[in-house]
């Protein structure tokens, strides 16, 4: 089981659609990643944090207490552009080998 | 922190007395006339819950650390100043419109730093006075109305020296419970839907002029208070749904004259009372933190303007030629300008006596200097891309007419995949944003272009500059050439 908190930046001027995006994560994860579950609120008590932003600044303010995150930056994922239509593969792709890695 | 449902529940309860159109209004909330501005003010409320938003829209507050709507919120840092700006840009993004809610932010800072600073010269108690009135705010999640501009009357002449006494906000009565105030506040962005005013001098005053000298919150339905709405341009097209462009949110704010005849304040939202020698830093301070915010507001709409012209200019068929193109990149690259200047104004901010952030005033007075031309210039050549359909189209009845809506239609056509009334609500959405009211608000909402003037040849460290000059034309310290 892993719990992931999601954080969006705000948006103030988004180049991609943050919810889209996560939209298709959870899409994704759903059929092949039982084990994850997302969550908005009560931080504190999960195992990642999913940070998506909408551009390559990245000023999302992050909560405390989770210290592995995965950050969606504009078109990249962990700061390596990885194109907008491979972003949420990439993340489930992470998300993939920390479940493996935990297991 | 209510949500925007909330907010307009709780506008219902209030006994606020509003009048348009010669008529006292008896249901203002669903009027037509002032709905899209209170749908505008209810996205402040609705955004802070809304977890895409919730990182710009909410805060904490440094009274209670608790989670607070940001528009409650006091600066403590220049991130705090930054996050304003970007949240401007993030609510005029979906509202395309003005929220109102920044000009009472704007106040509360302004005077919670500056009675902190009267407090240390005088002895009195403003400050904790202001500090249990930002509390309340946090705690209700109220909206504040901004009230600095006074009528002025004669502008040439001091308040004390006007015809009529009552052409800026005065005290005329103190007693042990509190003070008594009269005159009125002008151009009252989104006060009607609001729950505060929060009156502020709006000149720098002096000894002669110390009855004018008051900063005090009221309820906008206080006994003695009154407001006259507005016209627009266009606004009776608020009757009508496609004509208005932006039929949700509307245009600018929903301004309104309010008179304030006679109306009791009690000392405990008094935080200003006769300290003459600190109108002038109280005007400054919110003249500037107001100023700061339009790269943020204006640079969110005028991204929807430049969506929309875009648009246009595909529904046109002449989306790929290129002096087009050239003309959507001069709109971004004014737009983003005055986003800079936003953002430059808050990463220098600088920290004040009582704790809380300023934002540097010279790049604020520019940034707003620059958006009374540049949305003007945006705006020009939204017009020279889209047509002039902007200005001739027919009215949304003739449109559906039984007899000649198939002339409107047949006429009104673009490209033939686009549906002519997709084509035409584009163009009624530009026509509304980019004219009338909308543009006027852009040269003097947070003051006139002179105001500006003022500030930055004041702040403008202009002998620094002389010198510097006269050092590399090699003159001497008297200014003769060596």
């Amino acid at each position: 089981m892993l719990k992931v908190a999601v954080k969006f930046c705000g948006n103030c001027n988004p180049q991609i659609s943050v919810s889209e995006i996560l939209r298709e994560i959870q899409e994704k994860a759903a059929g092949i990643l039982p084990g994850v579950e997302f969550v908005y609120q009560g931080a504190e008590e999960a195992d990642l944090l999913l940070v998506i932003s909408g551009c390559p600044v990245d000023c999302a303010e992050r909560p405390q207490g989770i210290s592995r995150e995965i950050v969606v930056a504009g078109e990249s994922v962990n700061y390596v552009t990885c194109g907008l239509s491979g972003l949420s593969s990439q993340v489930v792709n992470l998300l993939k080998n920390l479940l493996n890695w935990e297991e | 922190m209510m949500t925007g449902e909330q907010y307009v529940e709780s506008l219902r309860k209030l006994k606020t007395v509003v009048y348009a159109f010669g008529e006292r209004l008896d249901n203002f909330v669903d009027h037509p006339l002032i709905r899209p501005h209170i749908n505008a003010a209810a996205a402040t409320y609705d955004m802070a819950h809304d977890p895409e938003f919730e990182d710009l829209v909410a805060a904490t507050s440094h009274l209670t650390g608790e989670k607070i709507n940001r528009f409650t919120h006091i600066h403590h840092s220049t991130d705090d100043l930054i996050k304003k700006v970007k949240m401007l840009r993030a609510i005029s993004q979906r509202t395309g419109s003005c929220y109102q809610r920044c000009v009472g932010f704007d106040g509360i800072n302004a005077l919670y730093s500056v009675t902190y600073e009267i407090d240390q010269k005088y002895g009195t108690t403003y400050h904790a006075r202001m500090k249990d009135y930002v509390l309340y705010l946090q705690k209700t999640d109220k909206m504040v109305a901004g009230s600095m501009t006074d009528p002025k009357g004669d502008r040439s002449l001091p308040p004390g020296k006007q015809a009529d006494p009552d052409m800026y906000v005065h005290i005329i009565e103190k007693n042990d419970r509190g003070i008594v105030i009269r005159g009125a506040k002008a151009h009252q962005t989104g006060v009607v839907n609001s729950h505060e005013m929060l009156i502020m001098p709006t000149i720098a005053l002096d000894e002669a002029d110390k009855d004018y000298a008051v900063a005090c919150a009221i309820p906008v339905d206080a006994p003695g208070v009154l407001h006259i709405f507005g016209r627009q341009t266009n606004d009776t097209r608020k009757f009508d749904e496609m004509d208005q462009g932006n039929a949700c949110y509307g245009a600018v704010g929903g301004e309104a004259l309010s008179v304030l005849e006679d109306v009791f304040v009690p000392w405990e939202r008094v935080f200003m009372c006769g300290e003459y020698d600190f109108a002038g830093m109280l005007v400054e301070r919110f003249a500037s933190y107001h100023r700061q915010n339009y790269g943020g507001c204006k640079g969110g709409v005028s991204d929807i303007v430049i969506g929309a012209t875009t648009a246009m200019a595909e529904m046109n068929g002449v989306a790929k030629a290129s002096h087009i193109r050239d003309k959507v990149a001069e709109m971004i690259h004014l737009a983003e300008t005055i986003y800079c200047g936003s953002l430059a104004c808050s990463s220098q901010g600088r920290a004040l006596p009582c704790g809380s952030y300023f934002v540097d005033p010279l790049l604020a007075n520019v940034t707003k200097l620059n958006v009374t031309r540049n949305i003007y210039e945006i705006s020009r050549l939204s017009h020279d891309i889209a047509g002039g359909l902007l200005a001739t189209m027919p009215s949304e009845q003739d449109l559906k007419h039984p007899e000649i809506g198939k002339y409107v239609e047949k006429y009104s056509k673009g490209i033939t995949s686009v549906p002519v009334i997709d084509r035409l609500r584009m163009v009624r959405l530009l026509e509304n944003m980019t004219g009338g009211t909308a543009l006027v608000e852009s040269m003097h909402g947070a003051g006139s272009p002179q105001a500006q003037r003022v500030m930055i040849l004041r702040q403008g460290n202009l002998p620094h500059k002389v010198k510097m000059a006269k050092r590399l034309a090699n003159l001497d310290k008297s200014g003769n050439e060596r």
